[in-house]
């Protein structure tokens, strides 16, 4: 015990404390180094894996799997004429959950759409029969906060799984772009169109000093590929939704193309939880 | 694959097999245009359909009736609009009517042009000298 060291970690708890705090007379008081062992829990770390966990934004129940079937309007009770896009919530089954026990997090596997059998590889075959379901499209891991949060594997998930009204985040991948030069992709203005401009009227212009740093800093803004990348659409309201017939109407628009898988969760920034405050 | 792995069946088909867009528009449709007078008089089969030119008053529920010049008809479903072009103490008004607003009794035409023009869209009469003049409610100058 003489190489004890206070731990940095807030939620670590310092074991010689406890056990000279269980001490209740000074009769009783001896030197800690007489102690021949303490039994100490292991020590949660700051930057191990539990804590960074528990640190983290958390919803209690996973989303569903949409697809993106297009745009209309929608006509609310006062009046008002509001965009909306369409979601097709079809075939969701959970396919399979992990532990903290196993893997680190407490998440649960929705798979969406239907693949033929024969387009799906023999693995993956053995994983959708062990959860009882039929081969799935589109699979997603959605991290909740509990073990009690976790389903059982092959419950179907429907589109009344949210409310109308509440708020919900949309993830998807946006359409790619390809190569795109600075005005499509970072809003540039570009170079004059005439004053004798020559070849550079939708160049980026300097990108940097001169022999101090003799270098492009790192970050500058230059033409690449664009889109192609995740997005998420944060607190869009939920206009209407039918189990029966399979779809939920969002407010507004949602990244990607027609057709395209997208997540819809609870909204983080609302309903999200630490684990970390919840027990304080 | 082998004879061993067991491939359940995917659940049953919504809609019978329907396609949403279609189902939904036709949801809509029954909900908000239920007699499908709306649907006829934008229709591109109907020949009394509201055309670009034509002097149309919408009828509203809980405000005055509209009455205007009709530049342009957007036909997109649900969200099919007229734009109205009217001119109110020699100002020039425009407004975009979404047809299927459940406010909107009847849209009236109340007046044809003699001859149409060669357009579908009239943006240019706007400040021109074919520009609309100052529209009563009986539809007259």
């Amino acid at each position: 015990m003489s190489s004890f060291a206070p731990l940095i970690c807030k939620r670590a708890q310092s074991t010689v404390t406890n056990a000279l705090s269980e001490i209740k007379s000074s009769k009783q008081l001896f030197s800690p180094s007489t102690i021949p062992f303490i039994n100490s829990q292991p020590s949660v770390t700051f930057t191990s894996r539990e804590s960074k966990r528990q640190r983290r934004r958390l919803l209690e129940r996973p989303g569903l799997i949409g697809v993106k079937r297009g745009m209309t309007c929608y006509f609310d009770n006062q009046g008002r004429r509001l965009p909306a896009t369409i979601l097709e919530i079809i075939q969701n089954e959970v396919t399979f959950t992990r532990t903290v026990e196993k893997e680190g997090i407490y998440s649960i596997q929705i798979g969406s759409g239907y693949q033929k059998p024969q387009n799906v590889t023999k693995p993956m075959l053995g994983h959708f029969r062990n959860a009882k379901v039929s081969p799935k499209e589109f699979l997603k891991d959605f991290q909740v906060m509990k073990p009690e949060n976790l389903l059982e594997l092959g419950t179907e998930l429907k589109a009344d799984h949210f409310q109308i009204g509440q708020l919900v985040d949309v993830i998807s991948v946006t359409k790619g772009k390809g190569m795109a030069g600075v005005m499509k992709r970072w809003n540039f203005s570009g170079g004059n169109a005439t004053h004798g401009a020559s070849l550079s009227h939708r160049s980026a212009g300097s990108t940097g000093q001169n022999t101090t740093p003799a270098r492009v800093l790192p970050g500058k803004k230059m033409a690449g590929r664009l889109g192609n990348e995740r997005n998420t659409i944060f607190n869009l309201e939920v206009l209407d939704l039918n189990a029966e017939k399979g779809y939920i109407l969002v407010k507004g628009c949602v990244s990607g193309s027609k057709g395209s898988f997208v997540e819809i969760r609870d909204a983080l920034k609302k309903y999200g939880k630490h684990l970390i405050n919840e027990e304080k | 694959m082998g004879e061993k792995m067991i491939v359940y069946e995917p659940l049953p088909k919504l809609r019978n097999g329907k396609n949403l867009m279609q189902y939904i528009q036709e949801a809509q449709y029954e909900k908000f245009d239920k007699n499908g007078n709306k649907r006829k008089s934008i229709s591109l089969s109907n020949p009394e359909r509201i055309r670009a030119d034509d002097i149309v008053t919408v009828v509203y529920k809980n405000q005055k009736p509209v009455t205007g010049q009709v530049l342009m008809v957007k036909r997109s479903g649900l969200n099919s609009t007229i734009l109205l072009r009217n001119k109110i103490t020699g100002l020039g008004v425009e407004m975009n009517i979404p047809i299927y607003h459940p406010n909107i009794i009847r849209l009236d035409v109340i007046r044809r042009p003699i001859k149409y023009k060669p357009r579908n869209r009239h943006y240019y009469i706007r400040n021109s000298r074919l520009d609309v003049g100052e529209i009563g409610a009986n539809g007259k100058n």
